[in-house]
């Protein structure tokens, strides 16, 4: 599940950004000259009579992936078609959906009550039995997730209580139960082979054209509050450029996730608005400390990693690469997930000073090309990355150059760069994981526990018996939210201010375009968890 | 004529045979086990050395070389061009169900692109060093400079954003065809100026051309009935390579335009490595240019009189 962050985009799409740049900046000039019937807005608040919305959403999700197919329409795209038992807000805090309470019934078994007023849109109430056919064809190949659900976890105890009991130890589950590939099915569906599935959401699908679009109507029987729109056509547009000239042409009422790269081209332009969640993703940087044999690598030495988190200078890289479209952040994760405790962590600051002399005491003087060397090895550091912008990777290689390092860059395809974290083949590796649950140890869990069955977490973990590993083990079994926000914190601070495992570089807001008389939108800061119900057009 | 074109079908044997050993030499040879590759797609997770094991023995990726290329070449000839690891679904279907979309827009632009060639080369070679050769030449030389990407995003800003009459992208009724449809048609048909002015200026130099003047035969019977027919013939050659090259290498136009063909499919998969594919459509694509070279060996032989008499061995009895 891992790899899906930051993967929205195909890499076929991505264009040298002074063309997309130039190209957009030629269109709005010429737009703005030629003036445009929706220039300026014009409308008023009175909602539309007809309520449809086109939303230009990049590639098509399902297309490509077996394992995403078997979520439409829920994953990655959401279409507010199907509904979890708990969901996740927009302030990454839990809250009741299907499931109107949940309590822990024994050492690893957790009791949902559902929520006597839900019904499936042909207006058949939910039942017990529906979530646990969901449970079972979740665990189903191909598989999808860490939640250790095995095929009899869930179990029916009446007509409105379900428990679900994982394979292994996971006190985890409610904050990992509320993503959306756990969303409850009609028993007999299997969007894998028909997405026309039956589900609880504000929406039903009507039709499914694959990389082309997917097309949802009102639930005319929504068994919560009615949504705002009748239709809603989600159109796959690959090409991030295109998309924007989609929404300029009025082609497209909305696109979701604009680049930070090309949001200046349209931000000025009359009759489109940017809306901006909190942060949802983090650009950052994993440290490989050994190889997969086990090898110490060079950024094993803890000096090195502080000065390679030192010599960053974070503030200029939102401010100048990403345009300010983003903020200076010191977790790996989206802060509001750690609630109140985000503050525990701190980040290294930028300090290049510093960072030379961690250099120099760590015995890598400065040569005369001003590489740094140690014993006739020149300090070189290799930096992968697959699909992030260019400049990033070119950032972090000028900021390292600065204090003496060496950095060279590998942009690598997806199969590569997959061949690449799981074999340890890099130092750096520059990706943006997104928060797509509520479990504040979700990250730490999977990119820097051993047995985090991620990626080969072995190359990136700072080892067994460590601090760090015992605090991450310790919010698995957490039963207090806040205490496990507290020692995720606590954990993330080791990792982060104490170890330097990881450097976060910035956090990134989702950014949606859209025209004015668009109303209505709460924006989410996980792509996966967004809702469409509360939005509404004006005339 | 008959005995021709069967030696042409035989000599596609060995060809295919090779193509299909590049395809196959493909996963071989590439760094990275695909037992591995595949499992971690399929599982979302690093599999275990027994998974490992157990899938290069059930798939047999331990057999010897020689068995392994004959089970892929016996699959290829079954139609089984192996399954997609990313979507789960056998590859001839995927390739299949995808190249419609990808000749909708190929053909068209092709026969536009062919049209515009041999209209603005003639016209320019029977105009040579006018105003309107000069201006055919510069519009082919920044056709053919510009690269594909831009010259769409160009069309869909006139013709979609300040315009309004043609749809940005997507596909639906005749009027999405049009910008994909000129934007490949735009980026092929410089070359195709440039070799038909050049032809065709060669021609109308032959003693032939020059013999029908002399005995007064009208210029335009000349042109037309003697001289194109003749100037096309290395036209139609690199056309038809075009054109294959059309069929196999839209990715970026149909990323741009959010059209459903088999580039953008094809190109996701190499960068997933995604090899069943990449194999498959290496296969296809050379199977797309053989056909198209076989075509156009059996055009030669109705267009040059000299193959012809070579073909059907006429040469022979002179």
């Amino acid at each position: 599940m891992w790899r899906r962050a930051g993967w929205a985009r195909s890499s076929v799409g991505q264009r040298p950004l002074r063309w997309t740049a130039l190209l957009l900046g030629a269109a709005l000039v010429t737009t703005a000259c030629a003036g445009s019937d929706d220039a300026g807005g014009g409308q008023g608040d009175a909602p539309a009579d007809i309520q449809e919305l086109v939303v230009g959403y990049s590639e098509d999700p399902w297309v490509d992936s077996e394992s995403d197919r078997k979520r439409i329409p829920s994953y990655p795209l959401n279409a507010d078609v199907c509904e979890t038992l708990v969901h996740l807000g927009t302030d990454y805090q839990l809250e009741p959906t299907l499931a109107t309470g949940w309590e822990q019934a024994g050492d690893n078994t957790f009791r949902f009550t559902l929520d006597e007023d839900a019904t499936f849109s042909d207006g058949r109430p939910l039942t017990a039995e529906d979530v646990e056919y969901t449970m079972d064809y979740t665990v189903q190949e191909p598989s999808t997730g860490f939640s250790f659900l095995g095929a009899d976890s869930a179990e029916v105890v009446d007509e409105r209580t379900v428990e679900i009991t994982p394979e292994e130890p996971n006190l985890r589950l409610v904050e990992q139960i509320n993503h959306p590939t756990y969303s409850v099915l009609s028993p007999g569906d299997d969007p894998l082979n028909d997405a026309n599935v039956t589900c609880t959401g504000p929406f039903e699908v009507v039709s499914y054209t694959p990389e082309q679009e997917l097309v949802v109507e009102r639930n005319e029987n929504y068994w919560g509050e009615a949504p705002e729109l009748d239709k809603i056509t989600f159109r796959f547009f690959p090409d991030d450029t295109t998309r924007v000239l989609a929404l300029q042409n009025g082609e497209v009422d909305l696109i979701t996730d604009v680049p930070q790269g090309i949001l200046a081209t349209i931000e000025d332009q009359p009759g489109i608005k940017i809306q901006e969640s909190s942060v949802g993703n983090v650009t950052m940087i994993y440290v490989a400390r050994r190889d997969e044999a086990g090898t110490p690598k060079l950024l094993a030495d803890p000096a090195l990693r502080r000065a390679v988190a030192a010599s960053i200078d974070t503030e200029a890289f939102v401010n100048g690469v990403l345009g300010g479209n983003a903020e200076v952040i010191d977790t790996v994760s989206p802060p509001a997930v750690l609630g109140e405790f985000a503050d525990m962590v701190q980040g290294v600051d930028y300090n290049p000073a510093e960072a030379e002399r961690l250099l120099d005491e760590a015995g890598w003087p400065r040569q005369g090309d001003g590489i740094r060397a140690k014993d006739g090895r020149p300090l070189t550091l290799e930096i992968v990355y697959a699909r992030i912008d260019l400049t990033v990777a070119e950032f972090v290689q000028s900021q390292l150059r600065e204090v003496g390092i060496d950095a060279r860059i590998k942009q690598l395809d997806t199969g590569a760069y997959s061949d690449a974290i799981d074999s340890g083949d890099f130092d750096l590796d520059i990706s943006q994981p997104s928060q797509n649950d509520a479990n504040p140890a979700f990250l730490l869990a999977l990119r820097w526990t051993l047995d985090g069955s991620g990626a080969n977490t072995s190359i990136l973990s700072p080892g067994p018996g460590t601090t760090y590993q015992t605090l991450v083990e310790r919010t698995l079994t957490a039963t207090d939210r806040t205490e496990l926000q507290r020692q995720a914190a606590e954990a993330m601070h080791e990792l982060v201010d104490v170890e330097v495992g990881g450097i976060p570089l910035s956090g990134n807001y989702r950014i949606f375009a859209m025209k004015d008389t668009v109303q209505g939108v709460e924006l989410h800061p996980s792509g996966t968890n967004q809702r469409w119900a509360s939005v509404f057009r004006t005339e | 004529m008959t005995g021709y074109v069967l030696r042409r079908l035989l000599s596609l044997v060995p060809t295919w045979l090779g193509i299909s050993l590049l395809a196959f030499l493909l996963a071989t040879l590439s760094p990275g086990d695909p037992a591995q590759l595949i499992l971690n797609a399929q599982l979302d997770q690093p599999p275990t050395p027994v998974q490992i094991e157990a899938f290069r023995e059930a798939n047999g990726l331990d057999d010897p070389f020689l068995v392994q290329y004959g089970s892929f070449v016996a699959g290829l000839l079954r139609g089984d061009f192996g399954t997609s690891f990313r979507t789960g679904e056998p590859v001839l279907g995927e390739l299949a169900a995808r190249f419609p979309s990808t000749l909708q827009i190929t053909v068209p632009a092709f026969a536009l692109a062919l049209l515009l060639a041999i209209l603005i080369g003639v016209l320019s070679a029977l105009r040579r060093n006018s105003l309107a050769d000069h201006t055919s030449r510069v519009a082919a030389l920044v056709s053919d400079s510009v690269p594909s990407f831009v010259l769409a995003y160009l069309l869909i800003i006139v013709f979609s954003v300040q315009l309004g009459l043609l749809p940005v992208a997507g596909k639906g009724g005749w009027d999405h065809l049009v910008l994909p449809v000129l934007t490949l048609a735009l980026a092929t048909t410089a070359s195709l100026i440039r070799l038909t002015r050049s032809s065709f200026l060669e021609v109308l130099g032959e003693d032939y051309v020059r013999t029908a003047r002399a005995m007064g035969l009208h210029w335009r019977t000349i042109v037309f009935r003697n001289a194109l027919k003749n100037a096309l013939i290395p036209v139609v050659t690199v056309a038809a390579l075009l054109f294959a090259g059309f069929v196999t290498g839209t990715a970026i136009v149909e990323t741009v335009f959010a059209w459903p063909g088999v580039g953008k499919f094809v190109v996701d998969s190499i960068f997933a490595r995604d090899y069943a594919v990449i194999q498959g459509f290496v296969v296809f694509a050379g199977t797309v240019f053989v056909v198209v070279n076989l075509l156009v060996d059996l055009l030669y032989v109705r267009l040059d009189p000299r193959v012809r008499l070579s073909a059907t061995g006429g040469h022979r009895g002179r």
